[in-house]
């Protein structure tokens, strides 16, 4: 592993920024921009208020007259206790009382007035609506009639004034102590208008739920935020322009072929810049985390080197990284286009590596959620399970398969195992299908869209091979980049590439993809004891369900010879017949373990005479354990 | 400056030694036999039992406990019944050491007959001393706990004091452990003699005074003997025929040397008795 001399990164860093203005070089237009905005934000750090201007332009490149815009408004998420956001939830979340709460403590966001561009008012007929759940106490999505159709290929000119008060976070967006403010899923943004396989065009614009959040056209983004002069500021693009008067700074970001914008405040940050392959690093955090910076560093860059590798380089001049002080730390663990928010604690050891897994695994987000921008909402798998894939591949590839997160004391674990723990060891496995939409889900949200997802894709990488897996997101990746990717797309592309090498195993990886992500079946392959009947033996391999999934049993005889048997069906149940005269000595199925979808490896194999040794060794080890254990418990005796 | 005295004395309770050291060596015994059950069950043909005798894997360790919760009660069930056996042996036992080594006995029929009478005082020390313990690690630790329930962190400028505050309260309970377990020696040993509950506690109390700096010491002796034992475990991944040999004799000689350094703990602390 790399090692670094803080202090002189931090001053090299601070000369190559500045000298080089890496923001000033990159391609700003990969995109079909939609949406673009221009927006005037005056920050009042006293009552977490901010007045704002924006000058929308949305493009109809369908070929539909739209004669509304939708708009997500998910600030309203926070306004009170019985939006669909937080109607669910439990009184408490992250600790705090939601019932006893501050009425200042609510956030809201609130258009004074929208005209279009003759002016005319647009504010008097804007209603909410609440197409997911019909809860009208939810403000989260709302409607603004046109006043003139808009044709297709023709743009809608929009000014909106509008209030944003942010809330004392509850979760992500809000304010903290000390001045901490996050702005994410701040301002008037408009859903995506969708044309469906058939033609008909709809908006694509669905409440604010508790788990997902994104699904937004791309754009340009001009915004200048007016506030008090000591806060330092961290925000999705680059800072084109800073001007500062006795009390207060103007501070102008530009970002491009972006789907969301958000920034951060904080006077108390302390700021690392750093630049990597022409990629700027910055990085901002309290300064009790100053030891985290060499380790998010280090995270950002392996990221950034293998994602460059492996699908493609990253596509935007740089990424912020927020390191939310302790007081906020319900603001972190999140992902915004060339920024996101981490989550440290002082005193966490390297050994631990929770800092590196989770800093990496938002970054992977600027390419699943960023670039391949999915809808979340309906298909959160192509978002989160694909990040937890390749945040597995990246752990596990630089810090070692069984000891990327944790090695400690001789207790160590790997990211991809740690993976596929979380969704085998929940309560019901089959809770859910992986291509559930966010907001129809009924088990536990991460082990299915997370781990369930990951696991199926390191389950598919070891059947086709890294190579032939690589080919396929990579194609995936070129294809749909800066578009809106659905599960169709990714089969696709998968039936596509497969094809070219082996058109069997394309129509199995089809069955096996439609089994993985459209039915809640579980795979938990056993064998049964052999039985043994006139000259023959007959062996019994069971998966638990009729999952499609191709997997190799392997039988040892005793002369030696070992044959493999390709079990391709999706048949429940797999016999062998062979003869006695040259007897088994073991079954294993799936004696690689590819099919980490697989709830239980224990019971793959069968072995007819067992090495006793093994079992009296880890007894021994039990024992003298438990003998020194009780010793240590009865001190007092 | 320990004397040829006292060591000669605590080899003297040799026969005691060795009776506590086969003790030791059944509930092991008795333990490795649950084990093996269990790992016989549970594992059942499976060539994983490789994986973990070799040392820890996460993989084998989570599909194992997860897919046979059943019997993990089951054996946890018999393993409880054993804590409260050895909880109670445990008093037995050194209740037995204690008052061989107060009254100047040596004999193994002398160490019974100790600890026969001194068992039912000794169970009320240890029960006091439990209480006094776990009233001490409450009022130690709840004003701690109490900023992780609810959303206490919002209230803090950086979480560096809370975990300062927490590495200090840990070395506290490590001090407070060791005093404790100082105490709950040398009031027993004093009782011998006076045969006096509050007398023994008002003497115990002088005596940790004068002797707090072997106590640490004898006590920090012990608790590396347990982290040594712990790592050895660690560091053997693959157990042989030869090594697993050498691992019992070696985990063994260690209980037998840790049951000495206990005797010769008492023989140096009842040297400054009376």
């Amino acid at each position: 592993m790399k090692k670094y001399n803080l202090p002189l990164i931090i001053l090299f860093s601070f000369f190559m920024a500045n000298l080089h203005g890496q923001c000033e070089n990159y391609t700003k237009d990969q995109s079909i921009k939609v949406t673009n905005y221009e927006m005037d934000v005056y920050y009042n750090d006293i009552d977490k208020k901010a007045n704002c201007q924006q000058k929308l332009v949305w493009n109809n490149f369908s070929k539909d007259t739209i004669n509304e815009l939708r708009f997500y408004m998910y600030m309203n998420a926070f306004s009170h206790r019985n939006t669909t956001f937080l109607k669910d939830e439990d009184s408490k979340i992250f600790g705090q009382d939601l019932e006893t709460r501050k009425k200042e403590e609510w956030g809201y966001i609130y258009i004074s007035n929208a005209v279009d561009e003759t002016g005319t008012s647009l504010s008097n007929n804007m209603y909410y609506d609440q197409p997911d759940d019909g809860n009208e106490l939810d403000s989260t999505v709302l409607v603004i009639p046109l006043k003139k159709p808009l044709l297709p290929g023709e743009s809608a000119n929009i000014e909106i004034d509008f209030t944003v008060k942010l809330p004392r976070t509850i979760v992500r967006a809000g304010y903290g102590k000390n001045g901490y403010a996050l702005f994410v899923h701040w301002f008037p943004q408009p859903g995506v208008y969708e044309i469906d396989d058939q033609g008909h065009g709809s908006w694509n614009c669905h409440q604010f739920f508790r788990s997902t959040e994104f699904y937004a056209d791309f754009g340009d983004y001009e915004v200048s935020i007016n506030l008090p002069k000591n806060y330092i500021i961290g925000a999705t693009g680059c800072k084109i322009n800073e001007k500062i008067t006795s009390d207060r700074q103007k501070v102008t970001y530009h970002a491009h072929d972006v789907i969301d914008f958000g920034f951060v405040v904080y006077p108390h940050f302390d700021k690392y810049t750093y630049t990597h392959n022409q990629t700027e690093i910055e990085i901002l955090m309290p300064s009790e985390h100053c030891a985290f910076a060499e380790r998010y560093l280090d995270a950002i860059e392996k990221a950034l080197d293998f994602m460059g590798d492996y699908l493609g380089k990253y596509p935007y001049p740089k990424i912020t990284v927020i390191d939310p002080p302790v007081h906020t730390l319900n603001s972190g663990f999140m992902e915004y286009p060339m920024m996101i928010t981490g989550a440290s604690f002082y005193g966490i050891p390297k050994s631990i590596r929770t800092v590196e897994s989770l800093v990496t695994h938002e970054f992977l987000h600027m390419y699943f959620m960023g670039v391949l921008a999915s809808n979340e909402k309906e298909e959160p798998w192509l978002d989160e399970g694909f990040v937890t894939y390749f945040e597995d591949k990246i752990m596990d590839h630089y810090y070692g398969e069984k000891h990327s997160i944790i090695n400690l004391l001789g207790y160590h674990s790997g990211s991809a195992e740690n993976t596929r723990i979380e969704y085998t060891t929940m309560d019901d496995p089959s809770v859910d299908a992986i291509a559930t939409p966010g907001y129809e889900i009924q088990g536990p949200y991460k082990p299915i869209i997370y781990s369930k997802t990951a696991t199926m894709l390191k389950t598919l990488e070891n059947i086709v091979g890294e190579k032939v897996m690589q080919n396929t997101l990579r194609e995936f990746f070129e294809e749909y980049k800066f578009k809106h990717p659905k599960e169709k797309d990714f089969r696709k592309i998968c039936d596509k590439v497969l094809r070219e090498s082996d058109l069997d195993l394309a129509i199995t990886i089809d069955g096996f993809l439609q089994d993985a992500l459209h039915t809640k079946k579980t795979i938990d392959f056993w064998v049964e004891e052999i039985e043994y009947r006139n000259n023959i033996a007959v062996v019994r391999c069971h998966k638990g369900s009729n999952f499609k999934v191709p997997v190799t049993i392997r039988v040892a005889f005793a002369s030696g010879l070992i044959k493999n048997y390709e079990w391709n069906n999706n048949l429940e149940m797999f016999e062998i017949i062979v003869g006695v005269k040259d007897p088994i000595e073991s079954i294993i199925i799936d004696p690689k373990f590819q099919i980490q979808l697989d709830l239980n490896f224990i019971n793959n194999s069968y072995i007819i005479n067992q090495d006793a040794t093994k079992e009296k060794a880890a007894s021994m080890k039990v024992a003298t354990f438990t003998q020194s254990l009780f010793e240590f418990l009865t001190f007092l005796f | 400056m320990m004397n040829l005295k006292i060591l000669t004395s605590a080899v003297k309770q040799i026969q005691s030694i060795v009776f506590v050291f086969l003790v030791q060596l059944g509930l092991g015994y008795i333990i490795y036999n649950y084990a093996s059950k269990y790992f016989n069950l549970a594992f059942g043909k499976s060539e994983l039992i490789n994986t973990f005798k070799n040392g820890f894997d996460r993989t084998v360790f989570s599909d194992l406990t997860h897919n046979t919760q059943e019997l993990m009660y089951y054996f946890g069930k018999e393993v409880m019944i054993l804590v409260v056996v050895y909880f109670f042996l445990s008093i037995f036992l050194h209740a037995g050491f204690i008052g061989n080594i107060v009254n100047e006995n040596t004999s193994i029929k002398s160490y019974f007959k100790n600890a026969l009478k001194l068992f039912l005082p000794y169970l009320g020390y240890v029960i006091l001393f439990l209480i006094i313990y776990f009233l001490i690690t409450i009022i130690l630790w709840y004003p701690y706990t109490t900023i992780f329930n609810g959303y206490p962190f919002s209230y803090f400028d950086s979480e560096k004091p809370i975990v300062i505050i927490g590495a200090l309260l840990l070395f506290i309970q490590f001090i407070l452990t060791i005093i404790v377990w100082g105490l709950s020696i040398l009031t027993r040993m004093t009782f011998v003699k006076t045969k006096s509950f509050l007398q023994s506690i008002k003497d115990g109390i002088t005596l940790l005074k004068k002797n707090i700096l072997k106590i640490v010491l004898i006590g920090i002796v012990l608790l590396l003997i347990h982290i040594f034992l712990f790592a050895l475990s660690r560091w053997l991944t693959d157990l042989t025929l030869t090594n697993f040999v050498g691992y019992l004799v070696i985990t063994q000689g260690f209980v037998l040397l840790r049951i000495f350094i206990r005797v010769l703990s008492y023989q140096i602390f009842n040297d400054k008795l009376f």
